[in-house]
């Protein structure tokens, strides 16, 4: 991307990492990618055929996406049920008798410090089932740091690894393959979070992002496994709400995630994910669910405000997707196909595909239920689509906007974060040395220093999902103070990991904050 | 490149000893303009406040380098470094002889009266410019600056050398310097350039005038450098609550006392008491400023006095502050009268008199209506203090 020469006054030599990836005759092939992804497919059936877990607790987003890569993977598919598999993050919403008395394998795909992984362990330690015998860490790369931490030698689980003492180049490069085998799958939006839709598209992708943009803003552009990812972005107007006697009391709607993700699957296929995360009170407060939303979510929300954080957001999830496919309705119905998840009962014939790997996340969905519900929203969107299509909206004709310029604003806008996060970090640290927490930035927070970039929001958005697919910027939940004053449980982004954060820092160092900064 | 890789596109752009240079030259720029600032033998305004116009100290070297660094990373955004090819989908690197081609590679970072310029890992506490001068200093490998921290007594009686973040703490020139074009030498021609005019821009300017034009640059940044002070002695050091508790339990509370009165009086300088200085400060950097360009970006950085304290914000503040300062300084006499120190009924008449004009009235003057005869406080009066305490504190809080 950058043109030579690289004028005299840019002093100093490219990073080492960087001259390997840059030059063709010494960069990681596809053959050198493939490799990779085999020895990760084969250290985990490894480890399932040696240590025969009852239960395998995949770590991070990062971590559950690969798994879901590989159990769907078109060759050789790992062979494991989604029911036994659980994330990371979702520990604290399932009950005791889950974890008690099974042998645990944890699959961390990357290891940095290891310190990441306390919570896992503390939460298995407080049931008593934290031992060699029954619990096995399995990671497939880990820095040299971890070693320093001793993450190898722990006397409380037992430990596998594929690669070990990595130094931060070869670290580095590691984790842009498997970033690369994800973005060449599928992208980061395999994950479990979120549900998905799939459509079949009969005409062109322009055709596609004039339906979307009917009542939306849309942002094109390409992955970088070469997919096209279309990003739909809902403004906080009066015809994008969510209904709120569905929802907690106190959940904020207002300045949180609203969208819909299309990513190409297949030259002609595209799954529809839509998203939507209100934050929602840390307080006990009433959530009068109806029947029906009880039953699809599951006991879990209940005690944990965890995963009520992500039961409201799959709930609030299914209107971003009423308002897409309605839009797609309302314009040419035609030109797509749209084929639903399946029930689990259904799913004998081998065609369709269902939603059982939201299991990893939601272990109390009940996933039928929400293929139901899917069914449902889409006759309504349907319906509302047709008695819509005679109104023609006037939008200006869609400007595209070059992955260049795509890349660059995202690298401008990472930067920022970054600082910023940096900044409360050390302000932080002046006062309790010790702290080790570095909170992340709401999205508000993030609209707004993208607004001082002059982005607007559909545009943040999209730098949004570039950013989150190149494992640049990771996503929490945290508390975080909103608008209004409150402070609730939200969706927080920082960047993925110090070995991300040091290399924007030096980016920084070295060419500056944006203007305006 | 093929767009496989893009997604590290720009960090591509990372260069392995890039920094180390960056370093050197912006440490070079700035004991230039140091060694000019103490060579000036012009006048300057009388400086009462700062130790004379003679020295830098710590805090006036650190709001020095605040000010240069700003200017200078003003004047390398000018000039976009990364642009777009003609056909949009390559990034080139635009540099050359006419612009400052790096940025200040310190970053501004939150220190204990606000920002300054510091390195930071991202790991450990960010390491401030004169911390990290006087190691290099002490490890011989870099002699751009003198730092030489005063020498304080321990509480064991020992005599020590204190740190070099020390308020005392002199910094000054190299011990050699050559000549200006040696000195100058690797830096291309417009820093020069632009390194002569800082160096007319800023000799003239007194101690305390580098101080304000380096603590504060607009408004936005004013107010949240105040509340900074307001939130930092509310919120995360506890220090009033720790207060507040001494006086329920009627102990003394000097160390208290007087870290409301360091952080009060930071508040107050910045809502009100630096504004003569800034002002005096700008006018004669504006007067002696010929280059349009850094002229220009000069006054885009630093905003005229009056845009900054005549805001209403600013003026809220300001009254916030004040009030706290007085009942600061009114607890500190109120310490020293719990723990028995003698006098104290002319300081208490001088504090509360104070307390009235900033719009806290009735507290106790005389120890006599202060403190019982067994030496604690009176209840009335400990009620009344206490609900002051609580009203300052919650006002500076919702700020």
């Amino acid at each position: 991307m950058v043109t030579e020469p690289i004028p005299s006054t840019i002093w100093g030599e490219p990073l080492a990492e960087f001259v390997s990836l840059r030059d063709d005759s010494r960069r990681p092939s596809r053959d050198a990618d493939s490799i990779l992804v085999s020895q990760l497919r084969t250290f985990v059936a490894a480890q399932i055929r040696d240590w025969r877990p009852d239960l395998i607790v995949v770590h991070e987003r990062k971590g559950t996406a690969l798994m879901r890569a590989l159990i769907e993977s078109q060759v050789d598919p790992l062979s494991w049920p989604w029911g036994r598999l659980i994330s990371s993050s979702a520990l604290d919403s399932v009950q005791d008798d889950v974890l008690r008395g099974q042998r645990i394998l944890i699959f961390d795909d990357m290891m940095r410090t290891g310190k990441a992984l306390a919570p896992v362990l503390t939460r298995l330690s407080a049931l008593g089932c934290l031992s060699p015998e029954t619990v096995r860490l399995a990671v497939f790369a880990a820095h040299e740091d971890s070693s320093r931490n001793g993450a190898f030698t722990s006397k409380d689980v037992s430990v596998a690894w594929f690669y070990r003492d990595l130094a931060p180049p070869s670290y580095r490069r590691l984790r842009e393959q498997l970033l690369k085998f994800l973005q060449r799958s599928g992208s980061l939006m395999l994950d479990t979070e979120h549900m998905e839709v799939r459509l079949k598209l009969h005409g062109g992708v322009s055709q596609l992002v004039g339906a979307l943009r009917r009542k939306a803003d849309a942002i094109v552009f390409q992955s970088g496994g070469q997919r096209t990812n279309i990003t739909v972005y809902y403004a906080d107007d009066a015809a994008h709400r969510l209904p709120e006697a569905r929802f907690p009391a106190g959940m904020n709607q207002i300045g949180i995630v609203k969208k819909c993700r299309v990513v190409q699957r297949a030259a002609d296929e595209f799954a529809i994910i839509p998203i939507c995360l209100p934050s929602i009170s840390l307080a006990d407060v009433d959530w009068p669910q109806d029947a029906r939303d009880r039953r699809l979510l599951g006991n879990a929300v209940q005690g944990c405000p965890f995963a009520r954080f992500y039961g409201v957001a799959l709930l609030a999830s299914l209107y971003p997707l009423q308002w897409v496919l309605r839009d797609l309705y309302a314009s040419d119905p035609r030109m797509f196909t749209i084929s639903l998840p399946r029930r689990s009962d259904e799913m004998g014939s081998g065609a369709g595909y269902s939603l059982e790997h939201l299991r990893v996340m939601f272990p109390t969905l009940a996933i039928d239920d929400l293929a139901e519900v899917i069914a449902e929203v889409d006759h309504v969107a349907q319906s509302e689509g047709s008695r819509r299509r005679h109104i023609k909206f006037d939008r200006p004709p869609y400007q595209p906007v070059s992955d260049a310029r795509l890349r660059m604003d995202a690298t401008r806008l990472l930067q920022v974060i970054a600082r910023v996060v940096d900044e409360r970090y050390a302000s932080e640290l002046l006062f309790d040395p010790s702290c080790q927490r570095r909170q992340g930035l709401n999205i508000e927070e993030v609209f707004a220093l993208g607004e001082r970039l002059n982005f607007d929001r559909a545009h943040i958005s999209a730098l949004f999902d570039i950013l989150i697919d190149d494992g640049s910027l990771v996503t929490r939940v945290e508390k975080s103070l909103d608008a209004d004053g409150v402070t609730r449980f939200a969706r927080t982004f920082k960047p993925d990991g110090e070995a991300i954060s040091d290399l924007v820092r030096h980016f920084t160092v070295q060419w500056g904050l944006p203007r305006g900064f | 490149m093929g767009s496989e890789d893009s997604s590290v596109d720009l960090f591509h752009l990372l260069r392995s000893g890039r920094e180390g240079l960056q370093f050197e030259r912006m440490f070079r720029a700035l004991s230039f303009l140091v060694e000019r600032w103490y060579a000036y033998r012009g006048d300057r305004s009388p400086d009462l406040g700062n130790g004379g116009t003679s020295q830098l100290r710590s805090i006036q070297f650190d709001k020095l380098v605040m000010l240069v660094a700003r200017l200078w990373d003003a004047l390398y955004a000018r000039k976009e470094m990364l642009q777009f090819g003609p056909l949009g989908d390559q990034v080139t690197l635009n540099t050359g002889a006419d612009a400052v081609t790096f940025p200040c590679p310190l970053q501004e970072m939150p220190g204990k009266h606000g920002p300054g310029r510091a390195v930071y890992d991202g790991q450990t506490p960010p390491r401030f410019i004169v911390s990290v001068l006087y190691q290099l200093q002490q490890e011989d490998l870099l002699h751009y600056f003198t730092i030489t921290p005063p020498v304080e007594v321990a509480e064991t009686g020992q005599r020590r050398t204190a740190l070099p973040n020390h308020p005392d703490t002199v910094v000054g020139p190299p011990v050699q310097f050559g000549s200006k074009k040696q000195f100058v030498d690797r830096f291309l021609p417009r820093e020069v350039e632009v390194i002569s005019e800082l160096e007319l821009a800023i000799r003239r300017l007194n101690p305390s005038e580098i101080r304000a034009l380096g603590t504060h640059e607009n408004c936005p940044k004013t107010i949240a450098s105040i509340k900074w002070e307001f939130h930092a002695l509310g919120r995360r050091l506890g220090v009033l609550q720790r207060l507040r508790q001494s006086l329920v339990e009627g102990r003394p509370f000097p160390a208290e006392a007087q870290e409301w009165i360091e952080y009060a009086e930071e508040a107050w300088s910045k809502a009100s008491g630096n504004r003569g200085a800034y002002a005096a400060g700008r006018d004669r950097i504006v007067a002696e400023l010929s280059d349009p360009e850094v002229l220009s970006v000069f006054q885009d950085v630093q905003a005229p006095a009056q845009e900054i304290w005549e805001d209403p914000r600013v003026v809220r503040l300001w009254t916030v502050a004040g009030r706290s300062l007085g009942l600061a300084r009114y607890s500190l006499t109120v310490s020293a009268a719990l723990g028995g120190g003698k006098k104290t009924s002319g300081p208490l008449h001088e504090a509360s008199a104070y307390c009235a004009e900033v719009g806290i009235p009735g507290l106790p003057d005389s120890a006599d209506n202060l403190i019982s005869a067994d030496g604690k406080l009176l209840p009335n009066a400990r009620d009344l203090i206490i609900e002051w305490v609580d009203r300052i504190l919650k006002e500076m809080l919702s700020c």
